[in-house]
């Protein structure tokens, strides 16, 4: 519970707005883009000890002031910089340890389902390093009908420090069932579903993690033999 | 006597001084602070009016919204829903016959996802001292379209001009074409989709 009001708390806080941070140019100089992008020219320049108010960063870019102007300040440059607490920047992208404490994660994923291309959403939430509960929802759309499942998994990573991290778990959830067909109009028909997960994940850089899967279902049908399918999938997380 | 003097004195004062050096000595090892600290803009969202040209079914309006994500500066990602409603085939005009299509089959929706790479970004003068900055996109992706009553898997590949009217709002010109396979007219086949839309986002 208390880890839940500090997720609230946390989600909150990154939807205020943070406050402009003061800096001084520590290095000999920086320079000063009209642009956030490659190739934007350097319309001014700022020699050491002079005074900048970083605004907002935007992806490798950082807004600053500077003399009531504003500019666009490389990311990079941000170690030519110190705050006026002398706080240097820390721009590591490989932020293993950030990756090892995350709680929340957000993912799509491409890939096969039975021989049908399919596409899904999930959202995770990590209740410690080992052990995650997803929530995911898919579709596929084959020649001979097309299927939305829903699946609550639970998943278990006995590596969770390793950077290339196997992790494995089960699930169930309801798979609908919309047969493709010109002429007669079947119904839609809802199975139940428990399925088998093996798979990898990789801590790419900054906040963002490949993904790679097998799945295999099976489907509770109310004939005499259950179906089983398997899911190839291939996508990436971002997490928080 | 003097000398053995100055020497005790030199020798204290020295000690004393290495002494004093070793008060003096900075502590520098200075504290680091993440650049979370400041508050990132890579979220964008948009809204879009235009036109969409709907295979065999005439032209009709289009509005799209669309949720992206600057993953540096030249990928993004983004997630899209747009919606329009189909007119009347040639065929239905002419013949006079029942039509195709239920009112409600004509709806044409697209949900999916696609990936965005700025190839050229750059700056649109309008004046002799004053300039906007722009940028020209690529993008492909894919999704879902929801029409005459099928749902079928879709290609979107396009292409957006982004205007950067202030560091937070964009002006965007897109054109984009959704792919997918038709069985409305008996047999199948592949049908494009193109699209013209102007619209505003914001980045937050």
């Amino acid at each position: 519970m208390i880890r839940f009001l500090l997720l609230c708390i946390s989600l909150f806080s990154l939807a205020t707005v943070a406050e402009p941070v003061d800096v001084s140019v520590s290095g000999d100089f920086v320079n000063l883009h009209s642009g956030a992008g490659r190739g934007y020219p350097i319309v001014q320049v700022a020699i050491k000890g002079e005074r900048l108010t970083l605004l907002i960063q935007r992806h490798d870019w950082v807004q600053v002031e500077f003399k009531q102007q504003q500019y666009w300040l490389a990311r990079a440059d941000l170690t030519q910089v110190i705050t006026t607490q002398q706080q240097r920047f820390d721009l590591s992208d490989d932020r293993m340890a950030a990756f090892e404490a995350r709680t929340l994660e957000a993912g799509i994923q491409f890939g096969d389902f039975n021989g049908s291309s399919m596409y899904q959403v999930s959202l995770a939430y990590l209740f410690s390093p080992y052990l995650q509960t997803e929530l995911s929802v898919g579709q596929a759309n084959g020649d001979q009908a097309d299927n939305l499942a829903a699946e609550l998994s639970l998943y278990l990573s006995p590596w969770p420090h390793w950077r290339l991290s196997p992790y494995f778990g089960i699930g169930g959830g309801v798979l609908r069932t919309t047969p493709r067909t010109v002429l007669v109009q079947t119904p839609d028909r809802n199975n139940s579903l428990a399925s088998a997960e093996f798979g990898l994940r990789y801590y790419l850089s900054r906040n963002f993690i490949a993904r790679a899967a097998y799945r295999r279902s099976v489907i509770v049908t109310d004939r005499n033999d259950n179906e089983e399918i398997d899911t190839w999938k291939l996508g990436f997380s971002v997490f928080f | 006597m003097e000398t053995w003097f100055q020497r005790i004195f030199l020798a204290l004062s020295l000690t004393s001084a290495a002494a004093i050096a070793q008060q003096v000595e900075p502590d520098i090892t200075p504290e680091v602070v993440s650049e979370d600290l400041l508050d990132s803009e890579n979220w964008l969202l948009g809204a879009r009016v235009g036109v969409l040209s709907i295979e065999d079914f005439g032209s009709s309006a289009l509005a799209a919204l669309a949720l992206s994500y600057h993953i540096n500066e030249d990928f993004y990602l983004s997630a899209e829903y747009a919606q329009a409603k189909a007119g009347r085939t040639s065929f239905e005009e002419l013949s006079g016959a029942a039509p195709l299509l239920t009112d409600s089959e004509r709806e044409w929706r697209y949900y999916g996802a696609h990936l965005g790479y700025m190839v050229l970004p750059g700056e649109a003068f309008l004046s002799e001292n004053y300039a906007l900055n722009s940028g020209l996109s690529l993008f492909i992706g894919g999704g879902n379209v929801d029409f005459a009553g099928d749902k079928v898997f879709a290609l979107q590949l396009g292409s957006q001009f982004r205007l950067y009217a202030t560091d937070w709002l964009a002006l965007e010109l897109t054109f984009s074409d959704y792919i997918f396979e038709t069985t409305i007219l008996a047999r199948s086949k592949t049908t494009h989709n193109l699209s013209l839309a102007l619209g505003v986002a914001v980045y937050f």
